[in-house]
């Protein structure tokens, strides 16, 4: 199946912007001879400092490059130069029959994917040694408890010596207690404890996002302990903010929501050596859902949903209450242009976000689409309605004037979340285009 | 009562009684919470309501002024070819390039994308690329302006040069309102230095002397001959650079009598010759003229007279007097060997007062073979950048293709579009340091120098800077520019089937 990748996702590979400049450099036909494309790979020969020139390769289907060079990058300037003369000059690669060295290196890939196939057809097929999943299960269970314990009596002393007593305290006041979350396999809870300690300096408003933070550790240790009582989907809420793995081949099994899907945003985060990439996903009939890829912070991935596209398939929703994570049931297919549900009113803003709290306390921020007219006032950025009714931009978004210009004075369609306290814009939808915010490389 | 602020900030231990409930909405919730027992459970529970509350509960401002909407556009936008080439030459390394890019879309009478306002507005560098900015911000870019003080000067705005400044302002607004009438009324500019001309400080005095450079007349000779009694050196210097470039001033004329007597032409009917007569004596007119009597170490009292003299005298009246080319003077006094340094300092002086451009032109080989005649601790190097400055665009080509060794001081200050023939030649001479990677200035000069080579000998050129291990990272630099530059012009050339308007 031919995929096309384009310039974007090839440069959300870079690991760093140096490389993506030397990449970028090397982007040129100029520097390759013997190029070609088919339905699936792309290949050529790149001159080198040495004698020989390098076969570089690329499968086309995740994609997976392939280079003779001696780099140890992941992946080489080669293959991402020539992923770039793919997605940017497709016609300077000329269609062609695959050379000796592509074959040779296609038949080892077919034959990768289909072991990696019968794998999980195996895995699936046979049940999982049941007794050492109940005892696995059991054991981090037990930690969790002994973990929460700790938790509990450590939140009882912080209120006890109030926030003003807690505030100066060092680093390791916050750290050690997230590391003992960790050895108690209960990392959401580890990142609570950070997020709390983030709060404590951060100005302005910094007690009162401590609070929202302390109330919702607080929540979580209460819940757990009456988690018998809780409903079913509480009991798996809990169980994902604790941290709680979902096994996604079985997810995908079930049924998904089917629609049209505007891919708006992507933010990147890292987190102990983890890059997390949330994908923000809306449906043509008002629906919100965020998709989240980890991969380690040495090995970056290409994100696999162009970010300003429309998306036709299913997407199967994480178990929980009212929870935004969702996985594709199966690789989404490309579609025509849809029409988003945009937001017109602050009011309304306040009111669906309401609610998203109302039935689950423990909600992050909110994304959403608004129509909404930024303007600068009193030394900050604000999204307006026709009305007047303005809410806050976070202070620290440094892009503010880039907006105004976008917008014209006008409403503008923006992609951007709310946390409760301030809108963070993360694109906007300008003469057609999506316009992404958060840091481009290139 | 204690408010939950004071109650969480203090901590549980401290709390004397219940913490009123912050906000009648969460009355319910607040009134479960028992206070009596564990006073820190309770502060928890407390935080959970108030915080989910506070989340849920934001607050919609309601005193923002309405504003209005830009104008409609009559520009095209440039087309997203060239606007993927733009987002390219925003990174710092590549902005040599950007101007060009602002050229092509002006000439096209295209405009830049509304995102891209912002950066573009505020890193505008020089009144060049302000100018071109204009040009091409369309009704957006000027609808910002409208918003954002530090861009006023799109609009213009900077006529509003208010003559308060002048009694009040600090040095930078005061320099800039006599910028500002030496451009419109250039008499009250003098007319404002010399009321305040007792009281300024010397390095003000010094700015500001030189700012009459523009619009320099006859009615200016007053308050320069006042510069030229000045207690400092700095003041007195300029003056009299300002006043042997008026002509028709006393001074002017002073020193042509003075220089009449000093040099003399003979025109043998084999040969030519030049010949210096130096002063017998310091005579104490000179000095109210701001010649000095005391030579620096290196030059004979006598020869630093004449020199200073000289000096103030173009290079054009000369070859008036004599009847003979500006080359031919020169080459002239480069082959004598008693007057030669003496004539080519002076005449380095004069040319560069005088913005003389072909004797600039002819002076530069001279003074490189010459170098003793350089003004003391200045380099062959800027010593050809500053006569490169005074010659005249063609003139600056002529010797960047002719001479290998002004090719990359020349570079910064050459402009246009060379001919092919004049790119090849200009390359032939950067070629060896820049293969090498041994360039004057690296990789940023590796651009700059591509923006004078015709992008349709990047082919060419990529043949001739190959080297066996590789292209040096200045050649790297350079041949990535150059292909830059051509995917720029492809990008709006191929957008629309119309020449542009030039």
């Amino acid at each position: 199946m031919g995929r096309s990748w384009t310039n974007e996702q090839a440069i959300s590979l870079a690991p760093d912007a140096s490389a993506l400049k030397t990449a970028q450099g090397l982007a040129s036909p100029r520097k390759w001879t013997s190029l070609g494309r088919d339905d699936d790979f792309v290949w050529g020969l790149a001159q080198g400092s040495g004698a020989q020139p390098y076969q570089v390769q690329i499968d086309l289907s995740e994609p997976v490059f392939k280079c003779s060079c001696p780099s140890r990058k992941f992946p080489c300037k080669h293959g991402l130069g020539l992923l770039l003369m793919f997605a940017n000059q497709c016609e300077a690669i000329l269609p062609a029959t695959k050379p000796e060295w592509v074959l040779e290196w296609a038949a080892k890939r077919a034959q990768k994917v289909i072991k990696q196939e019968n794998k999980a057809a195996e895995a699936a097929a046979a049940p999982a040694d049941p007794a050492a999943q109940t005892k696995r299960r059991e054991k981090r269970q037990a930690n969790i408890a002994q973990g929460l314990e700790f938790l509990d009596g450590w939140l009882r002393d912080l209120a006890r010596q109030g926030f003003a007593g807690a505030a100066p305290a060092g680093y390791s006041f916050w750290d050690a207690p997230a590391r003992r979350m960790i050895d108690a396999q209960a990392p959401g809870l580890a990142r609570r404890i950070r997020a709390l300690g983030n709060a404590m300096g951060a100005e302005p408003d910094s007690e009162t996002k401590a609070v929202c933070e302390l109330g919702r550790l607080h929540l979580l240790v209460t819940g757990s302990r009456r988690r018998s009582e809780l409903s079913p989907d509480w009991q798996q809420e809990l169980d994902a903010q604790l941290g709680w793995n979902v096994d996604q081949e079985e997810l995908r099994r079930r049924d998904g929501i089917a629609g049209t899907w505007f891919a708006g945003a992507q933010t990147v985060r890292e987190e102990e050596k983890i890059l997390t990439r949330s994908t923000y996903l809306f449906s043509g009939d008002g629906r919100t859902a965020r998709l989240l890829e980890f991969t380690p912070v040495a090995q970056p991935s290409v994100a696999s949903i162009a970010l300003g596209r429309w998306f036709e398939g299913s997407l199967v929703y994480f178990p929980g209450v009212q929870n935004l994570r969702a996985i594709w049931k199966s690789p989404p297919q490309d579609a025509t242009s849809g029409k988003l549900m945009p937001l017109l009113r602050c009011e309304e803003l306040l009111t669906v976000y309401g609610a998203a709290i109302a039935a689950n306390p423990f909600a992050d921020e909110l994304p959403v689409v608004v129509e909404l007219t930024p303007q600068f006032h009193h030394d900050r950025w604000w999204i307006r309605d026709e009305l007047g009714a303005a809410l806050p931009i976070v202070a620290s978004f440094g892009l503010g004037w880039e907006l105004l210009a976008c917008s014209g004075g006008c409403a503008m369609q923006m992609v951007g979340s709310w946390d409760g306290f301030d809108f963070t814009p993360l694109a906007a939808i300008s003469d057609g285009q999506l316009l992404p915010f958060t840091s481009r490389l290139g | 009562m204690p408010t939950f602020t004071q109650a969480i900030l203090l901590g549980a231990d401290r709390l004397a009684g219940a913490p009123e409930v912050p906000h009648p909405s969460i009355n319910d919730a607040w009134s479960q919470i028992d206070w009596s027992t564990t006073k820190d459970v309770a502060l928890l529970e407390a935080s959970a309501i108030v915080g989910t509350a506070r989340r849920a509960a934001g607050i919609v401002e309601h005193s923002l002024p309405a504003t209005d909407a830009a104008p409609e556009e009559s520009q095209p936008l440039a087309p997203a070819r060239a606007t993927a080439v733009l987002r390219r030459l925003l990174a710092e390394e590549l902005r040599a390039l950007l101007p060009e890019w602002m050229e092509l879309c002006a000439r096209w009478e295209m405009r830049i994308p509304p995102f891209h306002l912002p950066l573009m507005l505020s890193t505008a560098a020089s009144d060049e690329e302000r100018r071109l900015l204009i040009r091409i911000v369309g009704e957006r870019g000027r609808w910002l302006a409208c918003q954002n003080a530090d861009w006023g000067w799109v609009l213009n705005n900077e006529k509003k040069v208010a003559n308060e400044f002048w009694e009040t302002g600090s040095t930078e607004e005061r320099l800039a309102v006599l910028r500002y009438w030496r451009q419109y009324e250039p008499a009250r500019a003098a007319q404002l230095l010399s009321k305040t001309w007792t009281e300024d400080s010397a390095e003000f005095r010094t700015a500001a002397l030189s700012l009459l450079q523009a619009g320099l007349s006859l009615r200016d000779e007053a308050l320069l001959t006042q510069g030229l009694a000045d207690r400092r050196k700095d003041v007195r210097t300029v003056a009299q650079s300002l006043l042997a470039k008026l002509i028709g001033s006393g001074l002017a004329e002073r020193m042509r009598s003075r220089a009449a007597a000093l040099l003399t032409f003979h025109r043998g009917i084999l040969s030519k010759k030049l010949e210096v007569n130096l002063p017998a004596m310091f005579d104490p007119t000179w000095k109210v003229d701001g010649v000095e009597e005391k030579p620096p170490t290196g030059i004979g009292e006598k020869a630093y007279w004449a020199q200073q003299i000289l000096a103030t005298i173009p290079v054009g009246h000369w070859t008036n007097k004599f009847d003979v080319e500006v080359s031919a003077l020169i080459a002239l006094a480069s082959k004598s060997e008693d007057w030669g340094d003496l004539l080519l300092s002076s005449w380095f002086r004069a040319a560069c007062l005088h913005g003389e451009s072909e004797a600039a032109a002819a002076l530069i080989t001279p003074l490189l073979i010459r170098q003793k005649a350089l003004p003391i601790g200045m380099t062959p190097q800027a010593a050809t950048a500053e006569l490169l400055r005074v010659c005249d665009q063609a003139a600056r080509w002529r010797l960047a293709a002719a001479e290998p060794q002004i090719a990359w001081t020349a570079l910064p200050l050459l402009t246009g579009t060379p001919t092919t023939d004049q790119g090849r030649a200009l390359f032939a001479h950067l070629r060896p340091s820049l293969r090498d990677g041994l360039n004057p200035g690296g990789s940023p000069f590796a651009i700059l120098a591509a923006r004078r080579i015709p992008p349709s000998l990047r082919d060419e050129s990529a043949r001739l800077l190959a080297r066996d291990n590789g292209l040096s990272k200045p050649a790297e630099a350079f041949l990535q520019a150059l292909e830059l530059r051509a995917e720029l012009h492809a990008a709006f050339s191929s957008s629309t089937p119309l020449p542009p308007k030039s």
